[in-house]
């Protein structure tokens, strides 16, 4: 199979814990995204007797379609992955991953004669144990055998994928997903021993967000996590300081006052007087700690606890800032000035809105990142802010395809290469 | 984001469109360069082309759009390969950015994705009877071999996914891209070839149709593209590997 070949069907997918992010190098800049999720219908109701039996699992947009009560969907819908990990013996976890894998590499089944199968680029998180892998490979293989659709794949880390992506070899990726974030030190290749995994990502700005509505008396709203979700997109900013940005915001409440209006419906959230309570979201993500949040965990609001999956802790309190310190100080002395001199972020959790009527108190992730770290006493660290953060994993996956040669097969010790399953 | 919007009147794009895929640039290889100087050349060569408004987390940002490099420089005899993406909703800036990877050898390598609201039906049938050679279709995707204005391209649409994606070799000489996208998305007209021939051919064709049921200028245009077939035989060979 020619260099040629697997450059045209290169193909990323890219596994988040929400998403799933997926699809070959002709996307251009933008993959497809699907819920990294499936629905296990109840094939043995009467209607799907009547109408026909579904799949015994849905993924992707047909999911809506086949939802039931909301008792119904924690024991039918499963989220495969938690902080980006699957426990081994989880099979419908797995069976899950099966199905979306599949339904993505169909998606784009071209249909020439010539087509021998996609050069597959697969991204796990950097915590992910090698027993994943293996079961990964085993789902690829799977689905070569049923439907040809697979030449060749590899599997690489998340950071190294964004670093592969931005060019630079040597930095520190700090990817912000739904569940959980990951600190990388990277030095051409990642130096595991220095993770950090942090359980706090995405979902955590919403929890915080559905109390602040609840205390604005948008409780009933507040059960749904899309919209909370998307009242978290609009409305949340990061504070340069959060003691400073309150205090404004208190001060006059009128200027950061937020009336959103849900488009297409009669819903309207207006924060009032509680207009403040906008910097808690952004803040909440980058550093928990400070004492407005006891409040909220006083009265019920889970703490973010550390969680232990496998082998690896995730730490639940611990400030962005603090945290790329205690990853760069894993690594050697001579490196961690070049460390710090390249701190990339990826991830949809650093996307969020300043508003430029608030630049004097609100800020972007980048800036945060540094006014942690200069905290801390790093002064000097040069923060990129990748572009499109939440699609900078497959990105990655698309040029470490196009770039790694056809014959440089898998090498378990290396971890990298491609691992084919025909001749 | 960015929207685009091509003229008025045309019948295939409804809406929207986002543009963005990868170049490969060859460039002339020079003593005492680093593979680094050859992208700054490029952007050089676009700098001059288009308004640059600074650099952004690897992104080089321009007037209508950006591009960022894709894999470093890599020289080749006395070539040398700059491959870059770039995201644009401006036709021109594609054409701009063409043209500057295009200055020292007269080509480039495309592959650009479309996406957005496009009447994939109408594009089917457009590219089934006009099309070189059709290469196929499943569920999810069709594809086939285009003459658009002497740029030979693979073209493969992926209807649910409102995306579709030029794939080829790109001629300074020929058509630039916002006149190929015309073509594809029927903003321009048919035209008419006229040529006198021998009475006798026109007996033939005239039998031909009636053997296949299609009309006389179908015969006719069917001529046309095994003409064009033969023509380009070698660059359709290449791309139908692909």
């Amino acid at each position: 199979m020619s260099e040629e070949y697997k450059r045209r069907y290169t193909f990323g997918a890219d596994y988040g814990t929400s998403d799933f992010k997926f699809g070959p190098i002709t996307c251009g800049e933008t993959p497809e995204i699907i819920e990294n999720r499936g629905y296990f219908p109840d094939t043995e109701s009467l209607m799907y007797r009547i109408m026909g039996t579904p799949k015994e699992v849905v993924v992707g947009k047909e999911i809506p379609l086949y939802l039931g009560s909301r008792e119904d969907l924690t024991l039918r819908m499963v989220y495969p992955m938690k902080n980006g990990i699957i426990r081994k013996d989880d099979e419908r976890a797995w069976r899950v991953v099966y199905e979306i894998t599949k339904y993505g590499l169909k998606s784009f089944k071209p249909p020439e004669k010539e087509f021998d199968g996609f050069y597959v680029v697969a991204s796990l998180s950097s915590i992910a144990p090698r027993y994943m892998y293996e079961r990964l490979f085993e789902i690829y293989r799977q689905i070569d055998e049923e439907e040809k659709l697979v030449k060749a794949v590899t599997i690489i880390p998340q950071p190294l994928a964004v670093a592969i992506a931005q060019k630079i070899p040597t930095c520190v990726v700090l990817e912000s997903g739904h569940g959980n974030t990951q600190v990388c030190p990277i030095s051409r290749y990642p130096i595991r021993n220095a993770v950090v995994a942090i359980n706090r990502g995405g979902g955590d700005a919403n929890s915080i967000t559905a109390e602040i509505l609840k205390d604005c008396g948008y409780g009933d709203l507040a059960r749904e996590e899309a919209f909370v979700r998307r009242i978290k997109e609009e409305i949340g900013l990061i504070p340069k300081d959060l003691t400073k940005a309150v205090e404004a915001a208190k001060k006059n409440p009128e200027r950061f006052r937020v009336i959103y209006r849900v488009p297409n419906t009669r819903i309207e959230i207006d924060l009032a007087e509680n207009s403040w309570t906008r910097f808690l979201i952004g803040e909440y993500v980058f550093n928990p700690n400070h004492e407005l949040f006891h409040s909220y965990f006083s009265r019920g609001m889970p703490k973010p606890e550390d969680a232990r999956i496998g082998d690896i802790t995730f730490r639940g309190m611990i400030d962005f800032g603090e945290s790329i310190i205690e990853s760069v100080e894993r690594c050697p002395i001579e490196l961690q000035p070049y460390l710090y001199g390249q701190i990339l972020l990826s991830g949809g959790n650093f996307a969020w809105k300043v508003p430029r009527e608030f630049r004097d108190v609100a800020t972007d992730s980048a800036l945060k990142i540094r006014l942690l770290l200069e905290e801390k006493g790093i002064r000097n660290a040069k923060i990129v802010m990748t572009k499109d953060p939440q699609f900078s994993v497959w990105r990655g996956c698309i040029v470490y395809g196009y770039a790694v040669p056809e014959d440089y097969e898998w090498n378990w010790e290396r971890m990298e290469g491609w691992l084919k399953f025909r001749e | 984001m960015w929207r685009l919007r091509l003229q008025e009147g045309c019948s295939i794009i409804v809406g929207d469109i986002t543009i963005s895929g990868q170049i490969t640039c060859y460039l002339k290889r020079k003593p005492n360069l680093s593979v680094d100087d050859y992208w700054l050349r490029l952007l050089d060569l676009l700098k001059k082309r288009v308004r640059f408004k600074g650099e952004e987390g690897g992104f080089y940002i321009f007037e209508d759009g950006r591009i960022s490099q894709f894999l470093i420089p890599k020289a080749e005899d006395r070539k040398v390969k700059v491959p870059f993406r770039f995201l644009t909703q401006s036709p021109k800036f594609l054409d701009e950015i063409f043209m500057a990877s295009t200055e020292e050898f007269g080509y480039c390598d495309l592959s650009c994705s479309l996406r957005g609201d496009i009447d994939f039906e109408k594009l089917r049938s457009w590219t089934k009877t006009f099309g070189l050679v059709w290469l196929g279709e499943t569920e999810e995707t069709f594809s086939s071999i285009l003459d658009v204005g002497g740029q030979i391209l693979k073209l493969t649409a992926y209807p649910r996914r409102e995306m579709l994606n030029l794939l080829g070799t790109l001629r300074r000489n020929s058509r630039e891209p916002s006149g190929i996208l015309r073509a594809i998305f029927q903003e321009e007209s048919m035209a008419v070839i006229s040529v006198r021939v021998p009475l006798c051919y026109r007996e033939s064709c005239l039998k031909i149709a009636e053997l296949q049921g299609l009309s006389l200028s179908d015969v006719q245009r069917n001529a046309l593209k095994m003409c064009l077939e033969r023509f380009y035989r070698r660059e359709i060979k290449k791309l139908m590997k692909l």
